[in-house]
């Protein structure tokens, strides 16, 4: 196997602490860019009428605003080597709780900071299962998911949480000065992990150890701690955009993030965010997010069927991923190399055993 | 040694764990917790759990869960997962019982079984061919066939099957539940594969560590391939039991069981991340699940609380295993053996996802 | 020390939890409540209505819940039937399911933004679904909520009373099960407001007038005949004995598939589809109530086009239930006003 000088470096604890090749993600960033101008081009040709206007531009913005958020969100997550599909659940459930504190114990203000608490809290927990308790991301936020489900249902009584104060909805839900709300708090997001990310210790460990667990350790980071901030930091955001939402809706409900968990692996993967940790730039994350709103947003306004919708979603989530490989060079030799390999039976070793026999079951 | 391409995934976080010890018994130990659930349900319910009537009914609804679980461990061993297989049921449900009702049966499960070869088609060479990470492909397949499945059912449900389709799922094989009879040879068939078919060892080894296996020779590429197109026909045929079950042909049919095999393999043992787990353990990880579920329904516990419970039992059952790993001793801090990465003391090679120097 | 910690953590959260669910609180809706009709027009009326010329091409939304569905597609159809006959432009859209109240409220966005003149609205969440309304609200424009309500009393309302219609099945599983005796009646979802108006119906006329009939068990469940199915299932274990089976929804479960020797009681459902037609046909169903979603549709959008040609409309418009479908009128005009054509697609757009 070629020493891949282009593949994404992992030599010396210097290279694993930073933050992956600038000019590989700046290409990537720019790739996204490409497609995001080309979907709008394609969509304002097709329904010029309706597509780019400011109208449509700020519905974009609005409903990209909460998307934006739980994808930074997954993004920590994803840094850390890991992910978090709870981070829907999380919404809902960060809403139902701050609606019903708001609504019963005074106070917008109170609401939004219980809100905020619990997604920490869920975040503190998934964080603890999956560094010092070694779960699998996989099975601790499915885990998570489905009891916040179900606490959630619990604390609203399977209904949607609704006579929230009229003024939330002006936090979240209004245009302050032509700009939408949700477009303000969602620039404060960026911003706010941007300086986590970008201008903190934390964000150089978050990198570090995403880049190599092992690496970082051995030069004395405490990597659990890392670990279990980079899921605090996810809660915490996840439960910001459920919030978000909630303002939006002026109700709290408990599947209200319902699908979110996937959309934000998918912005952030499309904004290059790499699953396994240790890539990722914030601008990325928030141009594959939009790159999905437009998306979706274009195939309605161009009124294609609801059905037809959904399998070029799904179509154009796996060209991302193809597109996403093609930034390393290699993908085109392995390519080239997987037609032969299929056909042919090389390589068959007849009657070993393999290394699968220590973890085989007899 | 050179990096492996990250956007490759074989699982995000596989990285430092404890490295696999054999895992006789990684099933068995969930056989106690089966049985404990058993004796819970029965001595508190006596007239309605421990009854024939019962036994039928969960196996009815378990052997559709274990079809669909069976392949998701496939998927899980070569170190991946299929977030499509809720979807491909559900498209098998209007497809193939489309062509059910206008061609009969026999063309209705030739039809399903190659939509889910073609569909696992697809996702093992997108996975593993081309090395999209499974999230994408899966994802994107459960879009596109979920909004294909409502393009060619038009909303309407697919009904009206020949009589014989009731032999899929809705009656019994005699005394035995349809769905647990075909289970049961599924069963029987994957065990052949993975124990006794060259294709199993290679499944296994290229979950254990793909790059150890791809150096050796062996055409790794072809056998993901195979472990994802067993995943996806094994959902396939779960779809069309269910299918015959629910007596519809919805794509909404199967809902909830992308997650829930997932779920279930993993409480049996099968490892995310590839190379553990067995056959056995799928079996029991899909009975403690369905007992665990139905005792909660004729205990009255609303579905929300059963939520909350599903969640804990998920968490609690890989905490046990890592347990049983040693995990516990190295979070408490006895520095038995410093490990420095996955296994490389084990091993000597890099580990699948590549992240070591 | 990180041991510690940990199980710091797990307590606290347990504590939060167990804490934060005995509390007392949250949404309480009246379910046990008819609506308010300000007219209730009898199957023949609404056989007999046709929707009013429009007196310009006025552009007509409908916004569904989903398109998932053979209900949605019957509203889609019934509604396409009245813009054409009314001479108006019909566009729809279609969230995803009862959960999904920010879809809806970016597709009420997106169809303002490329201009309507009237709307007629499914709403995804009685509370969920506010901010939408008020979006047409804002601008004036006439809404119409259909199929379930909504919090607000700006929009006209033609939808079927479900309480009223859980009563009204209470009769007829009396006249199907004379002797009482226990039963198991299924539930929707626990989170739908239409579900749980048709159960509080149903035992309230349960409780006050067939003493010898006793509801055993209720269970809810989502909108999938295979969850419902394993739901009943599951509920016939621990109550073996049942004399007579009821349902809120035609699919929950999909009759034929309920287990011998169940299937051969008396059971009683709500809503129509071809599949439904063959029960009742075939016997597995005795009695479905109808829930007129081709009229939703025909009727909503004949209630725009009045308001935005100037006339009175009534309010509240109460879809009939009566009379019910069984296999005596399971081809009649009646009961095949419940379906749609097979070739017809409904289309977003």
């Amino acid at each position: 196997m070629p020493d891949r000088a282009e593949s994404l470096p992992l030599r010396g604890l210097a290279s694993a602490l930073g933050r992956g090749r600038t000019a590989l993600l700046r290409a990537t960033n720019l790739q996204v860019l490409a497609g995001l101008a080309a979907l709008w081009l394609v969509f304002s040709l097709w329904q010029p009428g309706t597509f780019s206007t400011g109208g449509n531009t700020l519905n974009i913005a609005r409903q990209g605003s909460v998307l934006v958020v739980v994808a930074l969100a997954q993004m920590f997550a994803l840094l850390i080597g890991g992910f978090d599909i709870s981070v829907g659940a999380n919404m809902g459930f960060s809403s139902v709780v701050a609606s019903r504190m708001m609504i019963e114990h005074g106070g917008i203000a109170v609401g939004v900071v219980a809100g905020l608490a619990v997604g920490a809290l869920i975040g503190l927990v998934n964080g603890l299962l999956i560094g010092p308790l070694r779960v699998s991301p996989f099975a601790a936020t499915l885990g998570m998911l489905t009891f916040l489900l179900g606490l959630g249902n619990v604390l609203s009584n399977g209904q949607s949480v609704g006579g929230l104060p009229s003024s939330f909805g002006l936090v979240g839900g209004a245009d302050w000065d032509h700009i939408p709300s949700g477009v303000v708090l969602a620039l404060a997001a960026v911003g706010l992990s941007w300086l986590i990310l970008n201008r903190s210790r934390l964000g150089l460990y978050v990198y570090g150890i995403g880049g190599s667990r092992s690496a970082a350790r051995l030069v004395g980071v405490r990597v659990y701690a890392y670990e279990v901030a980079a899921y605090v930091l996810c809660g915490l955001f996840a439960s910001f955009a459920g919030i978000m939402l909630a303002a939006r809706l002026s109700v709290g409900q408990t599947e209200s993030g319902a699908g979110y968990e996937l959309l934000s692996i998918a912005a952030a993967v499309i904004g290059g965010t790499a699953i396994g940790g240790g890539i990722g730039r914030i601008s990325g994350v928030v141009l594959g997010a939009l790159f999905i709103q437009v998306l979706t947003n274009g195939l309605d306004v161009v009124g294609i069927g609801v059905y037809v919708q959904g399998m070029v979603t799904g179509i154009v989530i796996v060209l991302a991923g193809v597109v996403g490989l093609m930034r390393n060079p290699d993908f085109f030799v392995r390519l080239r190399a997987l037609v032969p390999s299929a056909l042919t039976s090389r390589g068959h070793l007849r009657g070993r055993r393999w290394l699968g026999s220590t973890s085989h079951e007899s | 040694m050179a990096r492996i391409d990250v956007a490759r995934v074989i699982a995000p976080a596989r990285t430092d764990r404890a490295p696999r010890r054999p895992v006789a018994g990684s099933g068995l130990r969930l056989l106690p917790a089966l049985i404990v659930l058993c004796l819970v349900f029965g001595l508190r319910y006596p007239s309605a759990f421990p009854t024939v009537g019962n036994l039928q009914s969960m196996a009815q609804v378990g052997g559709v869960l274990l079809a669909v679980t069976l392949g998701q461990g496939f998927a899980l061993l070569v170190g991946g997962f299929d977030l499509s297989v809720a979807a491909n049921m559900g498209f098998v449900g209007v497809a193939g019982g489309d062509v059910m009702v206008h061609h009969g049966l026999a063309a209705g499960i030739a039809v399903g079984i190659a939509a889910g070869v073609v569909i696992g088609l697809v996702n093992g060479l997108l996975i593993a061919g081309v090395g999209v990470s499974p999230f994408v492909v899966t994802l994107g397949m459960l879009t596109f066939l979920k909004a294909f499945g409502n393009q060619i059912a038009h909303g309407a449900p697919i009904f009206g099957f020949p009589s014989s389709a009731q032999y899929l799922g809705h009656t019994g094989w005699g005394p035995i539940p349809a769905p647990i009879a075909i289970g049961a040879i599924l069963v029987a068939a994957m065990w052949v594969v993975l124990g006794l078919l060259r294709a199993g060892t290679y499944i296994y080894g290229i979950g254990g560590n793909r790059e150890a296996c791809r150096a050796a020779g062996v055409p790794v590429v072809r056998y993901e391939v195979l472990a994802y197109v067993l995943c996806a026909t094994l959902a396939s045929v779960a779809g069309l039991m269910e299918l015959s079950r629910v007596s519809i042909g919805y794509v909404s049919n199967g809902t909830g069981d992308d997650l829930l095999s997932i779920a279930a393999a993993v409480i049996g043992g099968v490892a995310i991340g590839g190379g553990t787990g067995s056959i056995f353990g799928v079996v029991l990880g899909v009975a403690v699940l369905t007992v665990l579920t139905t005792g909660l329904t004729i205990a009255g516990i609303g579905e929300f609380y059963q939520d909350m419970v599903s969640g804990t039992v998920i968490v609690l059952s890989v905490l046990v295993s890592r347990v049983r790993a040693g995990v516990l001793r190295e979070v408490i801090g006895v520095r038995g053996r410093e490990r420095f990465g996955d296994g490389l003391s084990h091993r000597g090679v890099t580990t699948t996802s590549g992240r070591e120097p | 020390m990180k041991l510690v910690a940990i199980l710091c953590a797990f307590a606290l959260l347990s504590a939060a939890s167990v804490a934060v669910a005995k509390t007392n609180g949250g949404p309480q809706t009246n379910f046990h409540a008819p609506l308010n009709c300000t007219t209730t027009p009898t199957a023949n009326q609404l056989l007999n209505y046709q929707v009013p010329k429009a007196k310009k091409p006025y552009r007509i939304s409908l916004m569904e819940v989903s398109l998932n569905g053979y209900y949605y597609v019957l509203l889609a159809y019934g509604a396409e039937q009245a813009a054409k006959q009314a001479g108006v432009s019909l566009r729809i859209t279609a969230a995803s399911g009862y959960t999904t109240p920010a879809i809806q409220l970016s597709q009420a966005e997106d169809v303002i933004s490329k201009g309507t003149d009237g709307v007629v609205f499914a709403p995804v969440d009685i509370n969920g679904s506010v901010p939408a309304v008020d979006k047409f609200k804002a601008k004036n424009i006439p809404v119409v909520q259909v199929s379930t309500q909504v919090n607000s009393t700006y929009p006209y309302t033609v939808m079927q009373d479900d309480y009223l219609m859980g009563k009204a099945l209470a009769d007829e599983m009396h006249k199907l099960a004379p002797n009482g005796g226990e039963g198991i009646f299924m539930a929707g979802p626990s989170n739908a407001t239409w579900s749980r108006k048709r159960v509080a119906g149903f035992e309230d006329q349960i409780k006050a007038k067939y003493s010898n009939m006793k509801v055993v068990d209720a269970p809810t469940t989502l909108v999938d005949p295979g969850a419902a199915l394993t739901k009943l299932t599951a509920s016939l274990q621990a109550h073996p004995k049942i004399s007579w089976l009821g349902s809120v929804d035609y699919s929950l479960p999909v009759p034929q598939a309920i287990p011998s020797p169940y299937n051969k009681l008396p059971y009683a459902t709500m809503g129509f589809d071809p599949n439904t037609q063959k029960a009742v046909e075939s016997g597995f169903v005795k009695t479905t109530l109808p829930t007129d979603a081709y009229y939703m549709g025909y009727l909503g959008v004949g209630t725009v086009v009045g308001l935005l040609n100037g006339q009175k409309e009534p309010r509240v418009q109460c879809t009939p239930y009566l009379p019910g479908i069984t296999k005596a009128n399971a081809r009649s005009t009646w009961a095949n006003k419940q379906l749609y054509p097979s070739s017809f697609h409904a289309k977003t757009g």
